[in-house]
């Protein structure tokens, strides 16, 4: 997600917010948290690109997220 | 001040780490690969058919050359295609699958039973009934695809 974060740094994330295109959200894959940005929102589903773009394994590869597996909306990084 | 509030926020409330890059796991999957290294397998087997049929055209050791060739090419591509589809029957394909697919175990068992049929053997008929196999199981994955349009999960 660079250059919004650099490995390390903390988010506050807020439960009840709904995402809106351009907010970074956390979701749920599997196991394991992911953070990305919202790039699309299409009814329950949001399309969701890490801001480094050369790296990131985001919906470009795994498709779109049902809106049940985003835990949350990045409110503040501390 | 803000900032303060935010630092007493972090250090109270439950926290996890969010990763960036999911490079594993990395979710990609495709039958491709088996479905190319299937065919190679027949192709491999006619190959060596039709170089027994062109015997008399070419001398023992240049012939010797080409069988030897298309048989490791064989056994390379049945060892490949048995990885790949090893890959998609254990991390790709989920218990959830399996009612929409009840055979599916069936399907794969009897593909990889064929990869090494066809290790074993020079024979036609086990190269396609290969081919076929993998043709079904990329139909059924592509079905997977469609059906839910879900989140692919690890497999390297």
């Amino acid at each position: 997600m660079s250059p919004f974060l650099k490995p390390g740094d903390n988010v506050l994330v807020w439960k009840f917010a709904k995402p809106k295109i351009g907010d970074v959200v956390v979701l749920k894959v599997g196991d394991r948290i992911y953070i990305k940005r919202v790039k699309e929102i299409k009814n329950q589903e949001f399309f969701l690109i890490g801001d480094n773009k050369r790296e990131s394994i985001d919906s470009r590869e795994f498709g779109w997220i049902d809106q049940k597996d985003i835990i949350g909306k990045v409110v503040y990084k501390i | 001040m803000k900032k303060i509030f935010y630092k007493f926020l972090s250090k109270i409330l439950p926290t996890h780490t969010a990763y960036a890059h999911c490079d594993i796991p990395c979710g990609i999957y495709d039958p491709k690969p088996a479905q190319i290294a299937a065919a190679t397998v027949l192709k491999m087997v006619e190959k060596i058919g039709e170089l027994d049929s062109s015997a008399s055209s070419q001398n023992d050791t240049s012939r010797e050359n080409s069988l030897i060739r298309m048989v490791w090419t064989k056994e390379e591509h049945a060892r490949k295609c048995k990885e790949e589809l090893l890959i998609l029957w254990t991390d790709y394909f989920k218990s959830e699958h399996i009612s929409s697919f009840p055979n599916l175990h069936e399907i794969f068992w009897k593909a990889a039973k064929l990869c090494s049929k066809n290790k074993q053997n020079v024979d036609l008929k086990s190269a396609e009934e290969l081919v076929k196999s993998v043709d079904e199981i990329a139909e059924i994955f592509k079905k997977t695809q469609s059906d839910s349009n879900a989140v692919k999960t690890s497999k390297k």
